[in-house]
């Protein structure tokens, strides 16, 4: 135990350096975008006299480590800036949005887990049967379909047709008003709040965008399952274990499972990062505030606040997320850590 | 055995895929006759024009929020409304008149307007809001100068209610400026008690805190998520309007705007494409309001600093060879109103007006060896892939036609950031697509903006000292004299000739509401004015 903390903890040291090589870099990267960022927020009728008013508005007539050195300085104290293109302070958006993108990206990446995973396994024990087929076909499905298609065809579907999903405007209906803000996890909150209507109203926005996620991330999940059962399951301990005359059951979950969920751990962490940056055409199609379209929108503004606002944020979501798969790793793998 | 605890996980799968697709009964939007709902493409940044960085669908807030001393008539019927940039009536001011020898305005206002938080509006408000206009810088300031208004000293209070605009020089484009969003009438108590020694003009506060007296309150913003207005009852510089409470929410995806008022879910889809404008105004279920915008073209620029486009006759054999009809039918599906095949010779005093070049492959290939490129050139093709829409499938087409005159053309996209960069400000795209519309409707405005060297939407550096010196003398000068048109027209003439800038078509403002829904008007700012829908 006292070596797995060490490791966590060496683990942790190590994230310090990569957070501060993130800022120097999302820095510079940003200075590098196309575009000026004076031009563009002078407005429509601007003249070279007021694009010169808003440039030394925004700081940007000064040097480059200077613009550094202040950035940092304001960044020490917490504040990331204001976004010019939502007139909020970044800080404000990212408090707003993750909590968005992340319900979204975990309930989309549930509905796959719950279906992939099975699904994968069943595959994987019934080679070339009619739902090996079925697999294979979901993940053909899943992977060539790009993310908006299904979205809007879900939309078209279920809303539009069959009227049984709600309209793909965003977190709440135009009925509510969001609840109090704790985590910023909609369901969370509105469970905390006692507030069970609005739970289910916002749980019906999710729906339909949840399984949209759920479709494209089904497709690495399963064939990744499937693949890593087929390696455990023409393993030897899995031989000796059916041999032992250990019940099928328990040689499939226990014996065999365990250890194809190594390198679906893995997969898992990576499709998480994925889906919660590449969900912007999803937020796009249903309207969801999330933090892939307002990075998008940054970047095309070269709203330089925003975009290192954003790429921290995600630095550190990531990092905290290698860090997790980490330490569940030493949990399952005995291996590691001794 | 395999089958066996198959059997089970099958179950298992089964039920939750049963539990992930039922999606039951959903809360249908609030059906309450007073109420609007409207999705539109992006919402506001801020809830202050004035501030540096404001964007465009904030202007609705201008509009709704705030008063001005005056505004636009509305022309059209039916729901093809639209503003009339040949009337002014009064907003704030009740009435107007000239004084000084015609070198001020003196605006009377109304004696019974009050703020929302019940002061009355008094002319010390009118002149601090004015003053802030001005002393900002960037737009605000910007457009104020287009009106003569450039310093505080120009805005007088005589008393209480009445106020006035000193002109620097008498020009017919001050009244009219005053009527579009940015001359907003300010709560000046409020905004001074909000004010810092900083931040004197008290930005911080407004932007996210309007502070006025116009129709509408705010309910609530959540901003990049929806606006919510609500009825300033004892508002009194126009007719109550009958919404009392008016939701704005942001939808990005054009198809799903118009899922959601083909679905009845909203009221009024905002920023529609042409596409679907077109489909829905077939189908008939919905109203589609379709009018074009004044004072507006889609257009292509040609930059005569690049060798051959120094030529005319090199300008026109490309002005020849645009395939118009089948560039208006691909990009603009057919809406808005066609740029070229004019009669040569037959210029009228108006703007935009089709322009006396046709499709003519011959005629271009003539030109061009005239100029001396009879076998064509490389030209790189410049849009803006922020306006893809049109400009994607205009590209492509030209690409094809020029070809047929050995023009070598290859398509640049340009992200909508670095646009105005390159194309407005460096002014160094060879040909390009483009787009700009001039606020105040006169020929002479668009020409200032449009076609003088140096200025800002110029990106053809079409430098011609005969259209300055016309654009200098008429653009003050009032529509009435006697002038006015032969000036007009002779720069209109001068610039077909010249072509530096091919117009293709005049665009549409495309908006969708359900049966019941009306009085959608297309405003030359192309925002939400909300104070003029009626729902039955």
């Amino acid at each position: 135990m006292k070596n797995k903390l060490r490791l966590i903890g060496q683990r942790l040291l190590l994230a310090v350096p990569v957070i501060f090589g993130v800022v120097v870099i999302s820095f510079l990267l940003t200075r590098a975008l196309p575009g000026d960022p004076a031009v563009y927020f002078a407005g429509d009728m601007a003249d070279e006299q007021s694009i010169q008013q808003t440039r030394e508005k925004l700081g940007l007539d000064k040097s480059l480590p200077l613009q550094f050195m202040a950035y940092f300085n304001r960044l020490l104290e917490g504040d990331l800036g204001v976004s010019l293109s939502t007139g909020q302070s970044v800080l404000f958006e990212l408090k707003s949005r993750l909590p968005a993108s992340l319900e979204l990206t975990l309930i989309g990446l549930g509905l796959a887990l719950i279906i992939a995973v099975p699904l994968g396994i069943l595959a994987a024990i019934n080679p070339n049967s009619w739902i090996d087929h079925l697999c294979r076909i979901l993940v053909t499905a899943g992977v060539s379909m790009p993310i908006f298609f299904t979205g809007l065809f879900l939309v078209f579907i279920f809303y539009y047709l069959l009227q049984v999903a709600p309209a793909p405007i965003g977190r709440l209906d135009f009925l509510f008003l969001p609840p109090p803000h704790v985590t910023g996890f909609y369901l969370i909150d509105a469970a905390l709040a006692n507030d069970w209507a609005l739970f289910k109203a916002a749980l019906h926005q999710l729906m339909l965008p949840a399984i949209t996620l759920g479709i494209f991330a089904l497709a690495p999940i399963a064939r990744m399952t499937r693949g890593a059962m087929l390696v455990s399951l023409g393993s030897e301990y899995v031989k000796a274990a059916t041999a032992n005359g250990l019940p099928r059951k328990k040689v499939i979950l226990i014996y065999a499972f365990k250890n194809a969920a190594l390198p679906l751990l893995t997969t898992l962490g990576m499709v998480f990062s994925f889906l919660l940056g590449a969900n912007v055409l999803v937020e796009k199609v249903f309207a969801w505030p999330g933090i892939g379209s307002f990075a998008i929108e940054a970047l095309v503004a070269s709203d330089y606040a925003a975009v290192q606002g954003f790429v921290l944020t995600m630095a550190m979501l990531f990092i905290f997320i290698n860090l997790l798969i980490d330490m569940v790793y030493t949990l399952i793998d005995p291996r590691v850590g001794n | 055995m395999y089958k066996i605890s198959s059997k089970n996980f099958k179950g298992k799968w089964a039920f939750v895929l049963a539990a992930a697709i039922s999606v039951s009964s959903f809360v249908m939007a609030d059906p309450r006759k007073e109420s609007l709902v409207v999705v539109t493409a992006s919402g506001p940044n801020s809830m202050d024009i004035h501030r540096s960085g404001t964007n465009r669908p904030s202007y609705q807030v201008a509009v709704n929020m705030y008063d001005r001393l005056v505004s636009f008539g509305i022309k059209g019927s039916g729901d093809q409304l639209k503003y009339d940039s040949n009337v002014i009536k009064p907003e704030l001011a009740a009435s107007w008149k000239l004084v000084d020898d015609g070198l001020a305005y003196e605006f009377m206002l109304r004696k019974d307007a009050t703020f929302w938080d019940g002061s009355p509006v008094t002319a010390d408000d009118v002149k601090w809001s004015f003053d802030r206009a001005v002393s900002l810088g960037g737009f605000p300031s910007v457009q104020m100068k287009a009106g003569g208004m450039t310093k505080p000293e120009q805005f007088v209070v005589v008393d209480k209610h009445t106020f006035k605009v000193v002109m620097e020089r008498a020009s017919k484009l001050t009244l009219p400026d005053l009527a579009v969003p940015v001359p907003i009438i300010i709560n000046s108590k409020v905004a001074k008690a909000n004010a810092t020694d900083k931040d004197p003009w008290a930005t911080e506060y407004l932007h996210k805190n309007p502070a006025g007296g116009g129709a509408y309150m705010l309910e609530n913003w959540t901003p990049g998520q929806q606006l919510i207005y609500k009825r300033f009852d004892n508002w009194k510089s126009g007719k109550l309007p009958q919404m009392k409470r008016v939701v704005v929410r942001e939808v990005p995806s054009a198809s799903t705007r118009r899922a959601l008022v083909e679905r009845g879910d909203a009221d009024v889809s905002l920023d529609l494409p042409n596409k679907d404008a077109k489909e829905l105004a077939a189908k008939g279920k919905l109203t589609v309001s379709g009018t074009s915008i004044d004072n507006t073209i889609h257009a292509v620029g040609l930059n005569v600093d690049f060798g051959p486009f120094k030529n005319k006759k090199v300008r026109q054999a490309i002005a020849y060879a645009m395939p118009y009809q089948k560039i208006f039918d691909a990009a603009a599906y057919g809406r808005g109103e066609p740029m070229w095949g004019g009669t040569p010779g037959d210029v009228s005093a108006t703007w935009p007006q089709p322009f006396p070049y046709d499709t003519n492959i011959e005629k271009a290939k003539a030109l061009l060896i005239e100029a001396g490129y009879p076998d064509g050139f490389s030209v790189p093709i410049s849009i803006n892939l922020g306006f893809a829409q049109w400009t994607e499938p205009t590209a492509i087409l030209m690409q094809e036609s020029l070809a047929k005159i050995g023009i070598k053309t290859s398509i640049n996209k340009i992200p909508g950031a670095s646009w105005r960069t390159k194309a407005l400000v460096e002014k160094g795209l060879e040909l390009h697509l483009k787009n700009f519309g001039g606020w105040l409707n006169y020929p002479d405005y668009y020409f200032f903006w449009a076609y003088i060297k140096g200025h800002l939407f110029n990106s053809m550096n079409y430098d011609n000292a005969e259209v300055k010196s016309l654009v200098d003398v008429t653009l003050p000068m009032a529509v009435d004299n006697a002038q006015y048109e032969p000036n007009v027209k002779r720069m209109i003439s001068l610039a077909m000739d010249d072509v530096p800038l091919i117009p293709l078509w005049q665009p549409t403002l495309e908006v969708a509401m359900q049966p019941g829904v009306s009085g959608y008007v297309n405003w030359f700012h192309r925002q939400l004015d909300i104070r003029s829908f009626t729902k039955e």
